[in-house]
Order: structure tokens, then C-alpha cells, then sequence
């Protein structure tokens, strides 16, 4: 199954940047927040996470990155979204293999959301050398919120997507994998 | 019924999600900087939001293009039009057209306070931009006599100056009647500013600080701990003239996003000659403020403009204004602000006064309480 | 393609009793912060007069008899009142309520600041 893992990577690295380009492209939906955005892109790294495993996601999350940085000219960005996307899939990856599914497809992407956000004050805060302590609340509510946005969406995406487009069917459980 | 529930869980999750969502967003101001204009001048930029490196870049770009056009030290259009005989038709670029345009209003608007064709008296009492000397001691200087100065004022009236706008090829063109010659330094960063603010809105920008050598600009609300509230300005304490290791304020003044504050004050460029202070501001009278001809010799007198802050809308025309003020003296310096609904803060040796904003005492405060308030 | 995976996500619950508790944990980290970070900083009155000088906190209503005025504190703002003065500048200044304002009563010799909070967003001159 080399060729349908390497057709599903691509389809999904490629699904996760041009949300991630069309998302740059929209203005903010809050105006205090510079850059604000619903991060969409992260549900294709979730069902990579999922259908691929951990490294396959890892790769969608990095070029997805990449892509979005050097289609929106402002590659001083990945500085920012790099180490935020690797820590909070990082988390994710621990919590979807020891913790799923006594905690849900939503509660994971939320976590991770969380994560980011706090990363990238972390990170913004060491880059404008100002003390940006104050915004981790409201980063965490938005991350709560675009989190499980996100981790719902990717959860019904797999849910409700027919076994058989997976490579699988529905009854079968010894799949040839 | 449960799955209804859920149902309405996740719909509501989106909707929330619609309104108030970030997986990815930075506050803090980014800040850039570059030397515009001649070296000595340095543009910052803090921005927030938006597009913040491109606008830089842009806004560099533009000042360099300004700066091609009026500077005098450069191989500029107004360098060649100062070098051009009487008569001549120079023509110039469409920033160089537009700063004459905006002088010309404002010489007239502060009566010759504020003067583009002030070189001949600049070079006279050592105070241009380039003889001006660096250490602030005027030793090996020579003082103009009196009717030095009123022979210098002949060549000092910008109306001698044409200018046209060929429609046809929308081609700029300046002419002089009489040797006269053109100084921007007074407008052009303020003019500069101005057109920065237009590519600020072209990208994006939510809250950005603008500072072209002391020409600041405030862009949307000051940003910090994520709310939005007016810029606080401290403003640089005029005495002592020389400060030793951190700036004290004299005060400071909240400025609304949207306004520009510009101060000019006797204090940032002057030179001292046998125990006379000279500073860069020429009156109308052809003579830098704050000096007199007692009949003798040049002295200091009068109550002379230290500071004065202009806050208004336009950057060009705070630039052109706080110098007007400086020049007109603190009472018809207030009437003008009054006149042209500009809001400012003026002070000289004793007095202050302060004209449609709020005053503040920030850290590292030296004393606007030791100056007594003037109300007219 | 893990089919295993993607199965067990198949089968899985959109919530489950385990994500409440994380979420009430990151609510009551998050509501925490909040606080921390909004509180009001304490911002001081200062009160100065001849041979006189003491601090107020802002947010403390009080009453402050003087020689010649009556310096009041209600509701995080602080004011001059009853002065004895002829211009009355002082009572004229109105309610102060941020750090950095100051009203002074220049016969009477008294001076009121309130001080406390960060200092400039920019500087000219």
C-alpha cells in the first residue's frame, strides 16, 4: 500500500496548505488580534494523524507550514507556526496513542490548539522581547474554541466517510494492509 | 434526543468558533528600522497586524524615492533646481512638486513663519543641516552682522518660486525669478510620513507607531496586554539641553490613534558662541530665536519657544507647524493652533501652554510643574 | 493506511466523560491567568502638601482634610474639593483617574498624583 500512503500524504499536505493559504489571505476576524485565524489546515494533520500515524502527520504539519509561509511571502512566520504545530501534534500523537478513546477526536485537536497558542505567545514574546503573558488566557479560549472546531470536523470527516475510500470495508476486520 | 444534543453541541462549537477564533495569532509590536534621508536620520516602524515586513519595505522604498527627489545633500531634483539660474525651468519630480505645494500653503497659512527659502539665512548663521557644527561649540564661527542678515532675507521669499504642471505630459516644473533656493527639511519627513500612513492601511495594519527622526505618527490604538488605548508621548524635557544617559520627560500627552505629534524646540539643533546660544529655528526677522542685536553684538533675550508639540492629522503639516510656533513665540504660536484646529503643547523658559489634549507625569518625570501654566 | 485507526476513531464517542474534566482543567488554568493578568495594577495616590506627604490606594475611598482643600478618593478616582484658593484651578482640574495625572493646587501648595502604572508608548522631542 506504498503508492495509496504516499497519494493520501500528498492529497492531504496539499488539502492543509491551500487552506492554510486561503485562511492567510482573509483578514482577521478579530481585530486585536493580528493574524487570528481559525486553523482549519489542522484538520488534514489530524486525519493524518489518524489514517497515517504519527510521522506521516508530522510531515503534513511541517510542509503544510513550509507552503503557507512562502505562499503569503512571509516566511518569518514558520518561526512561529514551526514550533508551535510540532509541540502541539506532538501532544496530540501522545494523547491519540495512550489516551484515545477515553478522551475524544475533539479533545485531542483542542489540546493540541491549546498548545500551539501558547507556544506562539511563548515564541512572540521572545521575538518582540515584550512581555505577552497577559494574551495566554484569551489564546487559550481560542484554542478551546478553533480546537475543538477543528477536531469535530476531522472526527465526523472519518466517521461518516464510507470505510471502502479508506481502503477498507466495512465488515472485513482483516484488512491486507 | 442525545443526538440532537450532540448535534447542537458541535453546531453551536462552529458558530462560537466562527466569531472568536485564533489558532495562530501574535501581538507585540514588530519593530524595524533604516536610515532615510540623509544618514543622520533614522525611520522606525513598530507595527501590528497585517503585513508588517512588506509595508516596511515599501514604506523604505517610498522614502528613497522622496528622498531622490528633495533632499539637498543627494544629486536631488531641488539640488538641481537650487543650482539652476534665475529663469531656468527645472523640472522635478511629482514628491518634489508636491512639498512645494504643501510649503507654499503653509507659508502663507503661518504668515513666514514657516519658510522653504530660508538656505541663504541658514548657511549665513551656520545652522543648515550640513555646517551646523556637531559639537555645539561655535568657536571658529563668525556671527553675521545686521545688515548681513537683511541683505540675506532679499533672496529668502519662496513666491519667487513658479511652479507648473504641464497637463499635456503631466510633467513637474519649478522656476525662480530671483536667486532664490528651496529646503524641505522642514515638511519633507512629515510629508514622507503622511504617504507611509497610506501603505499602512494598504496592508493590513491594525496599530503601528511611524517615527521619521522625531516625526511620529500613531496608527490605530497603542496595543498592549491585548486591549487597544491611546498612545501615551512623553515629551523630551528642553532643559538642560544636554542630557547625560536616559531622556527625562517634561511630560507626557495621550495621543489618539490617527493623529501625528511632531516637536521642535531650541534645544535639538544650536550652537554656543562667546556665551550666545544659537539654535537652528530662524524668526522672520532673519535672525534664529531667542537672539537679538542689542546694537553691539547678538545676546539672547526675550522669552523664546523651547518646545513646541504638534499633534494633528497631517505629519507634513505638524512638521511645518511646530517649527511655524517656534517662530512666532508661544502666544500667536497658540492662535495658529487655534486657527487651524490643530491641538499642541508649547513651552518656553517659564511658561507652558497645552491646547486640546491631556497632560500626563510618566516615569522618569523632570517637571512641567516648574513652568507656569499660561492660559490666554 | 490504518485501518486499525481509523476504525476505532469510527467507533469512538464525539465526546467523552474524560474530555469534561480536561476542559474544566484548561477553563480554570485559563480563568486563573485572567485574573492574574487583569488585575488592576494598585495604583497609588500621592498626596503632598507642606510639611505632608502620604500615599492612598486608588481603590480605597477616602477623605483627606487639608490646609485649605479637601482632597477626596471614591470610586477609583480621586478629586479636590472645598478649596480655599481664589482661582480654583484645582477644583477645576475635575475627577483624576490614571496613573501619570497629577492636579495641583499651586497657593495651597498641594500636590496630587496618581502613579503606578507602565510607563510611555513613545517619545518625542
Amino acid at each position: 500500500m506504498k503508492t495509496k500512503r504516499l497519494v493520501t500524504l500528498a492529497l492531504l499536505t496539499a488539502i492543509a496548505s491551500v487552506i492554510s493559504i486561503v485562511e492567510n489571505m482573509l483578514p482577521s476576524p478579530i481585530a486585536l488580534a493580528p493574524g487570528a485565524k481559525l486553523g482549519l489546515g489542522n484538520v488534514a494533520v489530524l486525519v493524518a494523524l489518524i489514517t497515517l500515524g504519527a510521522v506521516d502527520a508530522f510531515a503534513v504539519m511541517l510542509l503544510k507550514c513550509l507552503v503557507g509561509a512562502i505562499a503569503s511571502g512571509n516566511v518569518s512566520g514558520l518561526m512561529y507556526s514551526a514550533p508551535s504545530g510540532a509541540l502541539a501534534l506532538l501532544i496530540e500523537a501522545i494523547l491519540f496513542y495512550l489516551l484515545f478513546d477515553r478522551v475524544s477526536i475533539g479533545l485531542i485537536s483542542l489540546v493540541g490548539a491549546v498548545v500551539f497558542n501558547c507556544v506562539q505567545v511563548l515564541v512572540a514574546s521572545l521575538v518582540t522581547g515584550v512581555n505577552l503573558g497577559a494574551l495566554v488566557p484569551w489564546m487559550m479560549l481560542a484554542g478551546v474554541l478553533a480546537g475543538a472546531f477543528s477536531g469535530l470536523l476531522a472526527y465526523y470527516l472519518i466517521k461518516k466517510l464510507p470505510m471502502s475510500l479508506f481502503g477498507g470495508t466495512e465488515k472485513n476486520k482483516n484488512e491486507i494492509q | 434526543m442525545i443526538f440532537r444534543l450532540k448535534k447542537f453541541i458541535a453546531v453551536l462549537c462552529a458558530a462560537l468558533s466562527a466569531f472568536a477564533l485564533c489558532a495562530c495569532a501574535a501581538a507585540g509590536y514588530a519593530e524595524y528600522s533604516s536610515v532615510a534621508f540623509s544618514s543622520d536620520i533614522i525611520f522606525t516602524a513598530r507595527i501590528v497586524g497585517g503585513r508588517p515586513k512588506y509595508a516596511f519595505d515599501k514604506m523604505t522604498k517610498l522614502i528613497a524615492d522622496i528622498d531622490a527627489q528633495a533632499s539637498l545633500t543627494k544629486d536631488s531634483d531641488l539640488a538641481e533646481f537650487n543650482r539652476a539660474d534665475v529663469g531656468e525651468r527645472v523640472e522635478v519630480g511629482e514628491h518634489c512638486y508636491a512639498l512645494f505645494e504643501l510649503a507654499m500653503r503653509y507659508y502663507e497659512l503661518t504668515s513666514g513663519a514657516f519658510n522653504p527659502a530660508l538656505a541663504p539665512l541658514g548657511e549665513l548663521w551656520h545652522v543648515s543641516a550640513d555646517s551646523i557644527p556637531d559639537t555645539g561649540l561655535g568657536d571658529g564661527l563668525v556671527l553675521p552682522s545686521r545688515s548681513d542678515v537683511d541683505a540675506a532675507l532679499e533672496n529668502c521669499d519662496p513666491n519667487a518660486v513658479v511652479a507648473e504642471k504641464n497637463d499635456a505630459d503631466g510633467k513637474y516644473y519649478l522656476v525662480k525669478t530671483s536667486p532664490v533656493r528651496l529646503d524641505f527639511g522642514g515638511i519633507a519627513k512629515g510629508y514622507a510620513v503622511d504617504l507611509c500612513v497610506r501603505i499602512l492601511d494598504e496592508y493590513g495594519v491594525n496599530s503601528a507607531l511611524l517615527d521619521i527622526s522625531g516625526n511620529a505618527y500613531f496608527y490605530g490604538g497603542y496595543v498592549s496586554n491585548a486591549q487597544s488605548d491611546a498612545w501615551r508621548v512623553g515629551v523630551v524635557s528642553p532643559r538642560p539641553r544636554v542630557q547625560s544617559g536616559e531622556r527625562k520627560y517634561v511630560c507626557a500627552v495621550s495621543v489618539d490613534g490617527g493623529n501625528s505629534a511632531v516637536t521642535s524646540g531650541d534645544y535639538m539643533r544650536y550652537y554656543v558662541k562667546d556665551g550666545v546660544y544659537i539654535p537652528h529655528i530662524i524668526g522672520r526677522d532673519g535672525v534664529p530665536i531667542g537672539v537679538t542685536f542689542d546694537g553691539e553684538s547678538w545676546v539672547n533675550s526675550g522669552e523664546p519657544v523651547i518646545s513646541a508639540t504638534v499633534i494633528g492629522q497631517s505629519s507634513a503639516v505638524c512638521d511645518a507647524l511646530s517649527t511655524a510656533v517656534c517662530a512666532l513665540g508661544m502666544e500667536r504660536g497658540l492662535e495658529l493652533l487655534k486657527k487651524l484646529g490643530y491641538k499642541g503643547l508649547i513651552f518656553t523658559e517659564k511658561r507652558y501652554t497645552i491646547i486640546g489634549s491631556e497632560l500626563y507625569r510618566p516615569d522618569r518625570y523632570d517637571g512641567h510643574l516648574a513652568y507656569e501654566r499660561y492660559e490666554p | 493506511m490504518n485501518l486499525d485507526s481509523i476504525r476505532k476513531v469510527k467507533r469512538s464517542k464525539p465526546f467523552t466523560v474524560l474530555d469534561g474534566i480536561i476542559v474544566a482543567v484548561i477553563a480554570a488554568v485559563a480563568s486563573l491567568g485572567a485574573w492574574l493578568a487583569f488585575r488592576t495594577p494598585a495604583s497609588v495616590v500621592t498626596v503632598r502638601a507642606p510639611d505632608y506627604e502620604r500615599t492612598f490606594p486608588l481603590d480605597k475611598d477616602a477623605e483627606i482634610p487639608l490646609d485649605g482643600l479637601t482632597v477626596r478618593i471614591s470610586d477609583g478616582k480621586v478629586w479636590v474639593t472645598d478649596a480655599n484658593c481664589p482661582d480654583k484651578t484645582c477644583e477645576h482640574t475635575g475627577k483624576i483617574s490614571r496613573a501619570g495625572q497629577s492636579i495641583v493646587c499651586l497657593p495651597n501648595g498641594v500636590t496630587v498624583s496618581i502613579s503606578g502604572e507602565g510607563d510611555l508608548s513613545w517619545e518625542v522631542g
